[in-house]
């Protein structure tokens, strides 16, 4: 074997890469040679204390200072990190757009008061229509998702059901929203979310959908919204 | 704001400032919000977050270098009180080490380890091919051990 491949057996191992077979020659190899011992040794330690280094807490003022600069979010949007300071922040408090957009549908859906369902009826609609729906048949997040469309616009209908809990980005004419960590009521059972889209689907559009459990990416679903009032 | 988290500590290991890490921070989320009608469904969420937080690094890492002639160094040299919370010498040894290899190196590094991606992820965020990722993580790795072993940390 070359030190080539002694080397790349030993950050196969760091990278937890390895098979039985290339397990048994790097335990060979760590038997017979005590320099390949001692490599493998030190890289084992740099890695440990590297995975270690990617824990440090952000400071708490990161969000804040996102949120608070929320309303002076300039029309120009396009400046780039090079530019001055006060640029970075403006810059900064767009994606903060993102954040407390995601927030409200989250506390719309999600927080105290009165249940989602209760909510998006005031919002929504008292009498929906339902201009298009798909099936989930497929993959760890099953059930429906719908799109529903009264006075008040747009609104997107979620009956899942899933073993963990489920992220759901939800996007459309550039606009995007996030909740996070829809469950199940009880193993097996169906979790209801409607989530009001304002501003979607006057022109007609595509609402995308996308599930997420943990970082992976478990399934996508795409409703059309017609031209509509 | 549950990326909050890694992608401040990908800058934070990228650029050894906190403020610098948190203004890339910040930028990342609002260019991710900017463009996220771009957004490629084929790219992890994730990856395509890290790609801009290592983007904008790069860009803070380019930038820093006219001022770094001036100031002498750029980076926290001194430990402040979150630092001193951060980490203890062995924390130390590994940012200076970090911080003695090329960004294109470290990118890498920062990636596998702090990020915690797979090598399809990080050639995703990186824009090259698993095969060119996985040996400049092998020469990293290396650099860091000899810079690590002259040191006398490891």
């Amino acid at each position: 074997m070359t030190e080539e491949e002694r080397i790349a057996l030993i950050h196969a191992e760091l990278d937890g890469e390895l098979d039985g077979g290339q397990r048994a020659d790097l335990a060979r190899l760590l038997l017979a040679e005590p320099q390949t011992r001692v490599l493998r040794d030190q890289l084992q330690a740099l890695g440990s204390r590297l995975d270690a280094a990617g824990q440090v807490e952000p400071p708490p003022q990161l969000k804040d200072s996102i949120l608070k600069r929320l309303p002076q979010v300039p029309a120009q949007t396009q400046a780039t990190y090079p530019k001055a300071s006060l640029s970075r922040w403006r810059l900064a408090a767009l994606i903060a757009g993102l954040v407390t957009a995601g927030s409200i549908v989250y506390e719309t859906v999600q927080g105290p008061g009165p249940g989602s369902r209760d909510t998006a009826g005031t919002m929504v609609a008292e009498a929906p229509v339902t201009v298009d729906s798909v099936a989930l048949d497929s993959g760890p997040v099953t059930g429906r998702a719908s799109l529903y469309r009264d006075r008040a616009g747009l609104a997107v209908g979620l009956e899942l059901s899933a073993a963990e809990p489920v992220d759901v980005l939800i996007s459309s004419g550039g606009h995007s929203f996030q909740i996070n960590g829809l469950a199940s009521p009880s193993p097996g059972g169906i979790m209801h979310r409607t989530v009001p889209l304002p501003g979607v689907g006057g022109q007609g559009q595509e609402v995308e959908l996308e599930f997420h459990i943990g970082e992976r990416t478990v399934g996508r679903a795409s409703l059309h919204a017609p031209p509509g009032p | 704001m549950r990326y909050q988290k890694p992608v401040f500590n990908v800058a934070l290991r990228m650029l050894r400032n906190r403020q610098d890490a948190m203004d890339v921070a910040q930028t990342t989320f609002l260019k991710a919000f900017e463009h996220l009608g771009d957004f490629d469904p084929a790219f992890r969420f994730y990856s395509w977050l890290y790609r801009i937080a290592i983007n904008e690094s790069l860009n803070a890492l380019a930038l820093r270098k006219p001022r770094a002639e001036l100031d002498g160094n750029a980076a926290d040299e001194t430990p402040g009180p979150d630092r001193a919370a951060e980490g203890d010498q062995a924390l130390r040894a590994i940012e200076d080490a970090l911080m003695h290899i090329s960004p294109e190196l470290r990118a890498v590094v920062v990636l596998r380890h702090i990020a915690q991606q797979s090598y399809q992820d990080m050639a995703q965020a990186l824009d090259l091919p698993e095969k060119t990722v996985k040996s400049r993580l092998h020469s990293a790795r290396e650099r860091l051990r000899e810079h690590l072993l002259r040191c006398g940390a490891i």
